[in-house]
């Protein structure tokens, strides 16, 4: 059995835990509870004939309390780099996490996540924004860790992009 | 190991372990609960494994055997994280490597008490930070929303209450002549009551902010530059552009200029975004400060394709306003811009770069290092255009026909000489010709606000030239929107509905001459009933008819811009006609049409169009009851025989028929 280490990347209160949480457990809490340290879960998936162990590396959001270490980055196959739809500064969070990786351990293959699609109507992150990553050749999903849209399916997508399918 | 040390360090929480062959290792003492818990279940005799538990450790134990080999002095440290056991319950951990005597130790340790106190801090701090940054968005909406309420709501209030002064004045029953008091009276009192909601709310997000408030921090402009900078950077680059401060700002002065810090980096914020929406990849956005005759002008400046040859400035900061291309959202941000800068006494503007690109500028006061933001006085009133013993002559600006007309009349009548404007182009056109006493600006009118007409009158005033005595008429009555006029270059402020008899009281003030000062007496002596406009009028109805004639000359283009906006599904065309509609029908109290308009407006600004067809037929069905009660009381001219646009529409349109009615 494969066993692929996945990382969650992005800035705090974007929803990181709780995409985890939803896709590992299937539950969903409205109440931010933040991240210290890092978390670790596991989840079995079957990718066509390869049962794949995905190792998810839940990590703290970087601001100005807590900065990246990016030696956790080490040894992922991918990453989930999650933005909140409804706060713009995230998204430039995001695309400086993206370079941050690059540079800490080379290219490796990401799904760029709009979390709180649920919350849609006040959404600061506008689809031009949006596009300009889809024109760089970036696979950009919109979630929502509360109603579960597009959670399992960014995990998927992730798991197939890891395993070249 | 002496048994005390061990004693020490169990009782401090630790597990020290030493590295063995096959990733095993070998505990040193008996392990303090919490590992027994974690771990258990993987200890055989005193070796263990602890990377198939952990998958963390399993990765720190990578970098662990890097740092025992490279023979580093001092630990290695994991950092924090957190394990699961059964149950349920989480066991934050850390770890760290050292080398002691050539052997390789690993000390594990459960830091609960201080990860507890970290949790406790850092959701504290993030919880803030959220709360802040809601709070800066529901400002921005608040204070836009404020904006479009002091507007929409005083401007027909402001003509209704016109309407009753000179009703007023006709001659009525006794019983009517009540009616209309009280009505006048309910007027006032919702008047009233609007300026105090208006102010609590303008007080609630000052408040909030920390703006307004005296001794507030005046902001330093160059230090907001950097910020905005440094905080669009990465967005810039991951769109193959990049951003960056004009390097020869001179950094020698202070920058420090009228303002609160948060709104003015909302300010740089929107510009910036405004300038990625265009910028080709591989361009630079560069944000310019210069010194600009005790202000500072700042600009952000573009590579992209510049303005479009028809783009007229003013509409790009209006409400609702989007790009065509790339385009923003809900066309919010540059309208905050503006309306934040001009409350600063500044102002805004975009242009075509010479090259290629576009600039979008705005200016702000200079203020002294320590001049708390509120220090915005009222120019003093130097020298005056004094002609005493002589008519005034005035300049009357309003963008709304029935408003400037009635204004036009009051005045008038009072004896002064009247030339109407009802845009700030045209109003600048009348003051090339010659030069007035008193120019009356509206505040808000579209194209040219009644700001940018007194700012460029007073630009084009000699340095030690007299003074030309410039009123502003606004619905905007907040204490800061008064300062904020004044430091404009208004010499005063009226609220709106205008009131003559303020005018003498100003002209008074002003020293404009013997017969003002005069009429100041007489209109602050006969408070009362007798005092009504209409009485002054002397009853006279032509008055009335002749508002009337403008009414029914107008409404029919109105009603036209709003059929057209439905037809093409353009929402913020539809809020724009319907308020224009709303405007003109609330003058003669046609409650059901100015209930459509308003609903109509409503569902513009929503952008939901769903009833807007159905919506659309009452205002016309009430439009037309209207038109034809309208036309029992202002008698028919001859049709309009020019044939324009707008006397074609009436012609198609028979049942709201315009008429001709004779102009001021």
């Amino acid at each position: 059995m494969l066993q692929k280490k996945i990382c969650m990347l992005g800035s705090f209160a974007v929803g990181k835990t709780s995409l985890v949480r939803r896709y590992v457990e299937s539950i969903y809490s409205d109440t931010y509870h933040t991240t210290v340290g890092v978390k670790i879960d596991k989840k079995l998936v079957q990718v066509g004939p390869q049962e794949v162990n995905l190792v998810l590396w839940d990590l703290y959001g970087e601001d100005e309390f807590q900065k990246m270490r990016w030696s956790y980055v080490k040894g992922a196959s991918g990453y989930l780099l999650v933005a909140d739809g409804t706060r713009r500064a995230t998204f430039a969070k995001a695309l400086a996490l993206e370079e941050g990786v690059r540079q800490a351990v080379g290219s490796l293959p990401f799904i760029f996540v709009l979390n709180k699609a649920d919350l849609a109507p006040s959404w600061e992150i506008d689809a031009a924004m949006e596009s300009q990553l889809v024109d760089k050749g970036w696979d950009v999903m919109r979630s929502s860790a509360k109603t579960g849209e597009n959670v399992d399916a960014a995990f998927r997508k992730l798991t197939e992009k890891m395993l070249g399918a | 190991m002496s048994s005390l040390i061990t004693e020490l360090l169990q009782l401090m929480g630790y597990a020290l372990c030493e590295d063995r062959a096959g990733r095993r290792f070998a505990l040193l003492y008996d392990p303090p609960g919490w590992f027994q818990e974690v771990w258990g279940h993987q200890i055989a005799g005193n070796l263990l494994t602890l990377v198939d538990r952990s998958p963390f450790l399993d990765a720190f134990l990578s970098e662990a055997k890097e740092h025992w080999n490279s023979n580093a002095q001092g630990p290695l440290a994991s950092g924090v994280w957190v394990e699961q056991i059964p149950g349920g319950r989480e066991i934050p951990l850390e770890a760290r490597a050292w080398q002691i005597d050539g052997k390789r130790i690993l000390s594990i340790h459960s830091p609960q008490e201080s990860f507890q106190e970290q949790s406790r801090v850092l959701q504290t701090a993030r919880d803030s930070v959220l709360v802040h940054e809601r709070l800066l968005k529901e400002i921005q909406k608040k204070e836009i929303l404020l904006h479009c309420i002091i507007h929409d709501l005083s401007q027909p209030l402001a003509a209704i209450k016109g309407c009753f002064d000179v009703l007023g004045g006709e001659t009525l029953s006794a019983a009517s002549k009540r009616l209309i008091e009280l009505g006048s009276q309910q007027s006032e009192r919702q008047d009233a009551m609007i300026r105090e909601v208006l102010q609590a709310f303008a007080m609630d997000i000052d408040s909030a902010m920390g703006a307004g408030e005296a001794g507030a921090p005046a902001p330093n402009i160059l230090a907001c530059a950097e910020e905005t900078v440094a905080a669009f950077a990465p967005l810039f680059r991951s769109h193959g552009a990049r951003i960056r401060l004009d390097p020869r700002i001179d950094r020698s002065p202070h920058w420090n200029v009228t303002g609160e810090k948060s709104r003015l980096m909302r300010i740089f914020a929107n510009l910036v975004e405004n300038a990625l929406r265009h910028a080709p990849k591989g361009s630079v956005v560069t944000i310019r400060l210069e010194d600009d005759a005790g202000s500072v002008k700042a600009s952000v400046d573009d590579a992209g394709p510049g303005l479009p040859k028809e783009f007229k400035a003013d509409e790009a900061f209006a409400l609702f306003s989007k790009g065509k291309e790339g385009g923003g959202k809900a066309g919010l941000g540059l309208y905050f811009c503006r309306i934040t800068v001009e409350r600063w006494g500044g102002s805004i503007g975009c242009e075509s770069l010479p090259q290629r690109g576009a600039r979008f500028w705005f200016r702000l006061p200079r203020v002294a290092r320590s001049e708390p933001v509120s220090a915005i006085t009222a120019p003093a009133a130097a020298q005056t255009h004094s002609r005493p013993h002589e008519r005034l002559a005035i300049l009357l600006v309003d963008d709304d026909p029935a408003i400037l007309e009635l204004n036009e009349i009051l005045i008038e009548r009072e004896g002064y000489e009247v030339t109407s404007a009802s845009s700030g182009a045209e109003a600048l056109r009348a003051f090339a010709k010659r030069r007035f006493d008193v120019v009356f600006l509206d505040e808000e009118m579209p194209g040219m606000s009644g700001v940018e007409v007194a700012k460029r009158i007073r630009a084009a005033e000699p340095p030690n030239g007299k003074r030309q005595i410039i009123f502003a008429i606004t619905g905007n009555s907040a204490k800061e929107d008064q300062a904020r006029l004044l430091a404009s270059g208004f010499d005063a402020c009226f609220s709106k509905p205008f009131r003559p008899e303020e005018l003498f009281k100003a002209a008074a003030r002003f020293s404009l001459g013997t017969a003002a000062q005069q009429s100041a007496t007489l209109a602050e002596g006969s408070a009362g009933a007798e005092s009504s406009l209409l009485a002054r009028l002397g009853g006279d109805a032509k008055l009335l008819r002749s508002i009337t004639r403008t009414f029914l000359n107008d409404y029919p283009a109105k009603l036209h811009n709003i059929k057209q906006a439905i037809a093409r599904k353009n929402a913020p065309a539809l809020a724009s006609a319907a308020h224009a509609m709303k405007g003109a029908v609330a003058i003669f109290g046609a409650d059901d049409a100015v209930q459509s308009a308003i609903e109509l407006q409503q569902m513009g600004r929503e952008g939901n169009l769903a009833k807007a067809a159905a919506t659309f037929r009452k205002l016309d069905e009430s439009l037309a009851t209207l038109n034809a009660k309208l036309r029992e009381y202002a008698p028919p001219a001859k049709r309009n025989p020019s044939g324009s646009a707008r006397g074609k529409h009436a012609a198609r349109k028979s049942r709201h028929r315009a008429r001709p009615g004779p102009r001021r």
